[in-house]
């Protein structure tokens, strides 16, 4: 993994599909890091943070937008764009001279997309999207799944297949390898024929100690840079849209995209020059170039004047509607708190963190087979947890949310837990 | 009596300001000390691993650096600091407190032997004399051990010059644990050496950059297994053996390996 140079000198596209080592982490260092990191330390020992700021819109003067609006301002991604380039990137390697028949792995961070890239690779190339069998067989290390998928596979060798989530096919349990080896033995020794992997970025940086993955190719989504954030918010957010939006930063008044109405940078935002915000650079390096995760920052900040607003008028940004009737300016507040771990977090809450970010969400049943711990101490964790905004259910499955996925993955890198390469 | 007259003569008279400022240095050396041991290890240990090693080893370091310093100020605030007096004040003082307090000082040098030496540091796994433990305290006479039984035991620094010191994990976070089991001799060690190592590599508690082994020695009652690696952090050393030895156990009764049985050798006194 690399840093970004924040002004490369020919912009690359915005969906980019690369080998993993050549992911670059988007790094700023600024007087928000420096802040960042001070109100980090002080709560390490106990102190509360004081914040001093003159905001140029109070959020309290702010109201939430609608979901309908937040629909169209900031919509769920369309990742058939990272198909498109992940068949770009297919394309240039068989152009190299890569063997036809070669299994490839698609690695993403929590969030980052690469299940649903390959689904939407599968839907466009009609390769079949192998599902992951149903825990209580991984658990016991039933490989007759795979061995049924091995059968059909013979009978038509030269049918493209997916597997979008390496991680649901193994547990962090001495009987949970098994299935996730043979499944490694078929597809890298060319038993399964042409297909895509993809897995998330904690659970490859486990597997890695499990199998070892020579001379396998691993590629993955570009990190989204502080220019990629932006040329991607403004295209998503006037995708469905006639009237222009103006997004400004409530503290600071700075137009946080072009202008909706400059029409040179409306049509080519892909261009070297397109004007990249400090904010956008800030929210790139919060999120370590997930698209996935920044998006939902920036849902989450964003915000509409109220109704019958009279006594803010004055604002320049004021001005600047009456100046453009047409169009309509959206504020993005000055920050979202991450959920924070209490200093004094004990190691369960954190082994509880490691088992859900390794495993991508693995069902609540399994847990305790998974961890020291008993199912109703585990429960209370997550609840707990959820409460302090850092996890989230889904169905019966248990994950690190979105918000709280940089705090937890802070909390296990200075613990010395195994994080991913990302 | 007129040797007596001589080592008097090599005291300064300590007027007021002398004997304030001998007391403020006193007082800030002591304050300073205090300070150090309470509030450097109240700050690392809420840090994690390395960094927390690290700056415990640094409170015996700046104990003994700030009590060289408040020496060096005192000294000529009492005496006239020339050589000949110094070598005549301590050798006196050396003489007599080497005969009445001879153990006493030899661990004192030994404690500041330690601070440069580091056979242990604060937050290190030590064993000495059969006593096993982490360092809480580097005093200037003693080093205090907590016993896995939450026991503080002091050992005088002296037990340095001539008894075996065992560290576990040397300032490091890394420190091996083993599980051992003990199995009957009748079942497939290739199957059970890969299952042990995967109980490893399970373990929630595993630190996945250090190396796994399993280690397998055959005896006259059965075959013996020690499964080696490194937890986290060393203080989950306790919690990582009980998880391999959970974990280990159901998955040989899964393989269907069973434990060494000895029988029960009758009480030759019975």
């Amino acid at each position: 993994m690399t840093s970004r140079d924040p002004r490369p000198d020919t912009p690359p596209p915005l969906w980019e599909v690369v080998p993993i080592g050549e992911y670059a982490v988007p790094s700023t260092l600024d007087s928000a890091t420096v802040r960042k990191k001070w109100s980090a330390l002080g709560r390490v020992f106990g102190m509360g943070s004081k914040r001093v700021q003159s905001p140029l819109r109070a959020e309290t003067d702010l109201r939430a937008l609608p979901r309908i609006k937040l629909e169209h301002l900031a919509p769920p991604i369309d990742w058939s764009h990272g198909a498109a380039a992940l068949e770009d990137a297919l394309r240039d390697r068989a152009a190299d001279g890569a063997p036809a028949s070669c299994v490839r792995v698609l690695v993403g961070q929590p969030f980052a997309g690469q299940a649903e890239i390959l689904e939407q690779w599968a839907l466009a190339h009609e390769a079949a999207v192998i599902l992951p069998p149903n825990p209580e067989a991984i658990l016991a290390g039933d490989t007759s799944p795979l061995d049924d998928w091995v059968g059909r596979m013979e009978a038509q060798p030269d049918c493209p297949w997916v597997l979008p989530r390496l991680e649901h096919w193994y547990f962090r349990h001495a009987g949970g390898l098994r299935l996730a080896r043979r499944l490694f033995e078929a597809a890298f020794a060319g038993r399964l024929g042409r297909g895509l992997i993809g897995c998330d970025s904690w659970a490859w940086a486990y597997l890695q100690r499990i199998w070892p993955f020579p001379g396998v190719e691993v590629l993955t989504l570009q990190g989204f840079d502080g220019r990629r954030l932006g040329v991607y918010f403004l295209e998503s957010a006037r995708a469905d849209r006639d009237k222009p939006v103006r997004f400004c930063h409530a503290k600071t008044g700075e137009n946080l995209l072009p202008d909706p109405d400059s029409d040179s940078e409306r049509d080519t935002p892909d261009r070297d020059d397109f004007p990249v915000s400090v904010e956008l650079k800030r929210l790139a390096a919060h999120c370590r170039g997930n698209l996935g995760i920044a998006r939902i920052y920036w849902r989450n900040r964003l915000r509409a004047e109220p109704d019958g607003d009279d006594d803010t008028t004055e604002d320049v940004d004021a001005d600047k509607s009456a100046m453009h009737p047409d169009e309509e300016t959206v504020w993005l507040s000055a920050g979202i708190e991450d959920p924070v771990l209490p200093a004094e977090t004990g190691e369960e809450v954190v082994l509880v963190l490691h088992a859900l970010l390794l495993h991508n969400g693995p069902p609540e049943g399994v847990l305790p087979e998974l961890l020291p711990l008993s199912q109703d101490r585990i429960l209370s964790i997550l609840l707990r947890m959820k409460d302090l905004g850092l996890v989230q259910a889904h169905s019966d499955r248990w994950r690190i949310a979105p918000l709280g996925y940089a705090t937890a993955r802070e909390a296990l890198r200075a613990r010395g837990y195994l994080i991913d390469a990302f | 009596m007129q040797n007596n007259t001589d080592i008097i003569r090599l005291f300064k008279v300590l007027d007021p300001a002398a004997l304030l400022e001998l007391g403020l240095i006193l007082l800030g050396a002591t304050l300073l000390i205090l300070a150090n041991q309470t509030l450097v290890p109240w700050i690392a240990n809420r840090l994690h691993g390395r960094y927390r090693l690290y700056l415990l080893a640094m409170v015996p370091l700046m104990r003994l650096a700030i009590i060289i310093v408040a020496f060096v100020l005192i000294v000529p605030l009492i005496i006239e600091p020339s050589l000949q007096n110094m070598v005549a004040v301590l050798g006196t003082v050396g003489l007599a407190v080497g005969f009445a307090l001879k153990d006493y000082v030899s661990s004192l040098i030994a404690g500041v032997v330690a601070v440069i030496e580091m056979p242990y540091r604060l937050g290190d796994w030590i064993e000495i004399n059969g006593t096993y433990g982490e360092v809480a305290k580097v005093g200037m006479r003693t080093v205090q051990i907590v016993t896995p039984d939450d026991t503080r035991v002091s050992i005088p620094h002296l037990k340095l010059w001539n008894e075996s010191i065992f560290n576990a994990n040397s300032g490091g976070p890394e420190l091996q644990c083993v599980a051992d089991f003990y199995l009957h001799p009748l079942h497939d060690a290739g199957a059970v050496v890969q299952a042990l190592q995967d109980v490893a590599l399970t373990s929630p508690y595993l630190q996945l950059d250090q190396p796994i082994a399993v280690v397998v020695c055959e005896q006259p009652w059965g075959t013996h297994y020690r499964l080696k690696a490194y937890p986290i952090d060393p203080r989950q050393q306790f919690r990582f053996v009980s998880d391999l030895t959970v974990r280990g156990k159901a998955i040989l009764a899964q393989l269907g390996v069973k434990p060494s049985a000895v029988a029960s050798v009758p009480n030759a006194n019975a």
